[in-house]
């Protein structure tokens, strides 16, 4: 999935699961976190640029299980300091996750496997995702915008 | 829950395998709609909802079950991809439902993934069965609503 597509999933998450915690620091922590999986591409985009895509050999051990258990272990030590920003980070951290095992393929296992697995809920074919990719990411955006506007978090 | 769940795929492999459009739809697909459910689950966990958390984490546990009879009537039973898929769904869907619950069982979601990571490394089945387990709770939950038992339900579930 787009980083925009994860910011506003991740958002969702927080803002129709936990909505006594919701302000724009948490909102904020939880768009850092649902996005910050995605640095190990850097070292990949100038093959990124040439194919358009990023494939799931630039996705390093920290973006597949093990990745996502030590992302779970720090949120869970950050919660034991502060119960809102540790929570707001783990949301942003399993929903990337979450979103790259539907619509990606990974390698869940990786480094101990680099067996490919993909669900198939997304098309393979590159402009296809990116329709896909993009009706996906509006139908997020505008569920976020209403559901915030609905929560006077923000004014439209 | 085990034996339940055996019973479940025993009367509905037959039904199944005699199903014609079966042979078209992917395993890997059934458990992709399974993780589809998970924020459903998680929303109505976050509101309180139980009955409807119950319906859809029976509902992903069902699909969860379903993929593995389809991955059996297409013979796709000892595929090493389709252990992975069913694995690496399964934890991120725990993941997910366990946002909405105490710490404990964020604990244990982190317990479970830590499992599956050496269940891999040394080739053997060791994960707690946890979606199985906060179904159960739920049902607890929910039928001893006025019982003096519901109180530590409460606790585990949502406080701690």
């Amino acid at each position: 999935m787009n980083t925009l597509g994860h910011v506003f999933f991740a958002n969702l998450l927080l803002v129709f699961g936990a909505p006594s915690i919701v302000s724009p620091t948490t909102l904020l922590v939880t768009s850092i976190a649902s996005v910050i999986t995605d640095l190990d591409h850097i070292l990949h985009l100038r093959t990124a640029m040439k194919t358009h895509r990023f494939k799931s050999e630039t996705r390093t051990r920290w973006h597949e299980l093990p990745g996502l258990l030590l992302a779970m272990i720090i949120s869970t030590i950050i919660m034991l300091f502060s119960a809102s920003l540790g929570r707001s980070l783990l949301i942003g951290f399993v929903s990337h996750y979450f979103l790259d095992l539907l619509t990606r393929p990974t390698r869940p296992f990786y480094p101990l496997s680099e067996r490919v697995v993909f669900l198939g809920l997304a098309p393979r074919n590159l402009k296809k995702l990116t329709a896909y990719d993009t009706v996906l990411t509006v139908i997020l955006g505008v569920i976020l915008i209403a559901s915030l506007h609905g929560q006077g978090i923000l004014s439209i | 829950m085990a034996k339940a769940f055996s019973a479940f795929r025993m009367i509905l492999k037959p039904v199944l395998t005699r199903f014609p459009l079966l042979r078209q739809v992917d395993a890997n697909m059934i458990s992709g709609l399974g993780l589809v459910f998970t924020p459903i689950a998680y929303m109505l966990l976050s509101e309180r909802a139980i009955v409807a958390s119950i319906i859809a984490i029976f509902l992903i546990l069902l699909l969860d079950a379903l993929d593995g009879i389809v991955a059996r009537a297409k013979s796709q039973t000892s595929s090493e991809d389709g252990w992975m898929v069913d694995i690496s769904v399964d934890r991120i869907s725990e993941a997910v439902i366990s946002l909405a619950l105490s710490r404990v069982f964020i604990l244990l979601t982190i317990l479970n993934m830590g499992l599956a990571l050496l269940s891999y490394q040394h080739k053997k089945h060791a994960i707690i069965p946890l979606r199985h387990a906060i179904l159960v709770i739920l049902i607890a939950y929910y039928l001893l609503e006025k019982q003096p038992a519901f109180f530590i339900l409460d606790q585990i579930l949502f406080q701690w």
